[in-house]
């Protein structure tokens, strides 16, 4: 099927004027720490360009490649296509994947952080997806890595709703059972878990302190506001999934939260900075 | 745009009463601009409800449409699992009470012809029917609908519009098995706001058989908002969408108690 062009820009004037009201000044001042270019492998989806870049008015979107679900992908030359996206996405920071059970993950690593600029460098992995999980030697040594040298570190979660999965293309989610541990083991570390559920936060994640999580999954009536009553408002930071889900449900739950002004703003683009170093 | 809500619920919202919960769920709903909210069952839900279970949970419904008779409308809850039991809610609740739609959720699959009587009364009171629907990949509970269940009673019933909740969750699927079935509609609500599920309801089923619903407290108003203002679609196939195609469906309800438009 051809590929569709994203266009958020109805979406955007729409946001705007809900019901007549003006949203909290969406236009760049937002955040979006999860968002993905290239081909998913399951579904076809539209793609993120230039413009429709600017129609969602992100200040700043974190954009990750959907080749690297994949166990087979190239992550060298995945990272390389992507840092030329970004290029022409202004405001995006590219986030870098890496497979750890590739024997290549710690030249691909090399790549990664030789080709970007310091201050932006940001790695993505989905372990679940290559076959590996937290008690893997090279994740504990990535991570120890990532702890001394102030690299943030994303992590997916979970992939869509197992309810909804092809039974013969499976997408399995993450153990978290071993994510207190780690964070207490390495104090230092920027952790943040993707699609993360405000139930999983409460119970399995509880008293993480050095552990950040993304809006795409928390659901709930004013979800993020509910869940702030149980997690640290500094770190929660707003995060679509787009172009999987559709990106306006990311300033659309910012405006159900209903947060007073320095929680807003913390969610909107402070907490993910603070993360980003 | 105007919007109406399909599909709210009194659980997983804050407050103890019903009426507090349903304060609560306004107030939220303000923020995103949504002028009225359909809400059915209760406070604690039951998958297989007694005839007593339904009955308290419908009075639960009934003292949030009291306490805001102008910005909510209910949906009887119901079970083919107790047909006398659910007629007899129908006429407490629909034909003598304040509310407008008929819930089915998972107590038994609607496939059965044992539920028929149910659906013959409420389309005597033209009452708008909301059947719950999966395909879930990893197996529906027993009672659960599919979208093919409910394929199968709309057939008998081919001038009764009735919704497919959810649109099967598995949206992919259900709106395929519904789209050939005029008086079957799709509801977007409930599903995590996966791109496409609009512009492909649009597409199988026409912009005229697709509704806005959130599934709250359960879900987001925004994720499930974000499925119409994000979609690749026009103002108008939105508005309908929004509120258009549940106005539609329910004026014939609203009119006949004199309720607003």
């Amino acid at each position: 099927m051809k590929r569709r062009t994203l266009l958020l820009s109805s979406s955007a004037i729409a946001l705007a004027r809900v019901h007549g009201e003006e949203l909290a000044s969406p236009a760049a001042t937002l955040v979006d720490c999860q968002l993905y270019i290239g081909d998913h492998p399951r579904r076809d989806l539209p793609q993120f360009t230039p413009s429709s870049w600017a129609a969602l008015g992100l200040k700043q979107g974190w954009v990750g490649h959907f080749g690297a679900f994949s166990s087979e992908a190239n992550h060298q030359a995945l990272n390389a296509e992507l840092r030329q996206r970004c290029a022409d996405l202004p405001g995006s920071v590219a986030a870098q994947s890496l497979d750890l059970s590739q024997q290549t993950w710690r030249r691909d690593l090399e790549a990664a952080l030789a080709a970007t600029a310091r201050s932006k460098a940001l790695l993505r992995l989905c372990p679940s997806l290559h076959g590996y999980d937290w008690k893997h030697p090279a994740l504990g040594e990535l991570l120890t890595l990532c702890s001394q040298r102030s690299l943030p570190v994303q992590v997916v979660a979970k992939f869509e709703d197992a309810r909804t999965q092809r039974q013969d293309r499976p997408l399995p989610p993450l153990s978290l059972r071993e994510v207190p541990t780690i964070c207490e083991r390495l104090p230092q570390l920027r952790l943040m878990l993707l699609n993360i559920n405000a139930t999983e936060a409460q119970v399995q994640l509880r008293g993480c302190r050095n552990l950040w999580l993304d809006s795409a999954m928390i659901e709930g009536a004013a979800g993020l506001a509910g869940l702030l009553g149980h997690w640290p408002k500094d770190r929660l930071c707003l995060g679509s999934y787009a172009p999987f889900f559709y990106a306006a449900a990311l300033p659309l739950k910012l405006q159900e939260a209903g947060l007073p002004g320095l929680d807003h703003q913390a969610l909107a683009h402070q907490n993910a900075s603070a993360f980003l170093g | 745009m105007r919007i109406w809500d399909l599909h709210c619920h009194l659980s997983g919202v804050p407050g103890l009463s019903p009426e507090e919960r349903a304060g609560a769920l306004l107030r939220i709903a303000d923020r995103m601009g949504i002028e009225r909210l359909c809400l059915y069952m209760g406070m604690r839900w039951a998958k297989n409800p007694s005839p007593q279970e339904l009955r308290q949970q419908n009075d639960e419904v009934l003292r949030a449409l009291k306490a805001h008779p102008d910005r909510l409308l209910g949906f009887v809850y119901t079970s083919a699992e107790h047909i006398e039991a659910s007629l007899a809610e129908l006429e407490r609740c629909v034909a003598v009470g304040p509310m407008v739609g008929v819930k089915l959720w998972v107590a038994k699959r609607c496939h059965d012809p044992k539920i028929d009587p149910l659906i013959h009364r409420a389309a005597d009171l033209k009452a708008l029917i909301f059947q719950h629907t999966w395909i879930k990949t990893g197996g529906n509970e027993p009672g659960e609908s599919t979208p093919a269940d409910l394929v199968a009673l709309a057939k008998r019933f081919p001038a009764v519009p009735m919704i497919c909740g959810h649109s099967g969750g598995n949206w992919e699927l259900g709106l395929q098995a519904i789209k050939d079935q005029p008086n079957l509609h799709a509801d977007l609500a409930g599903s995590d706001p996966t791109w496409g599920i609009t512009e492909t309801a649009c597409r199988l089923l026409g912009p005229g058989r697709v509704l806005y619903g959130s599934d709250c407290g359960g879900r987001s108003f925004a994720s499930q908002l974000a499925k119409v203002h994000g979609a690749d679609l026009s103002n108008a196939d939105k508005e309908l969408i929004l509120s258009g195609n549940l106005r539609r469906l329910l004026s014939p309800i609203l009119r006949a108690k004199g309720m607003a438009l």
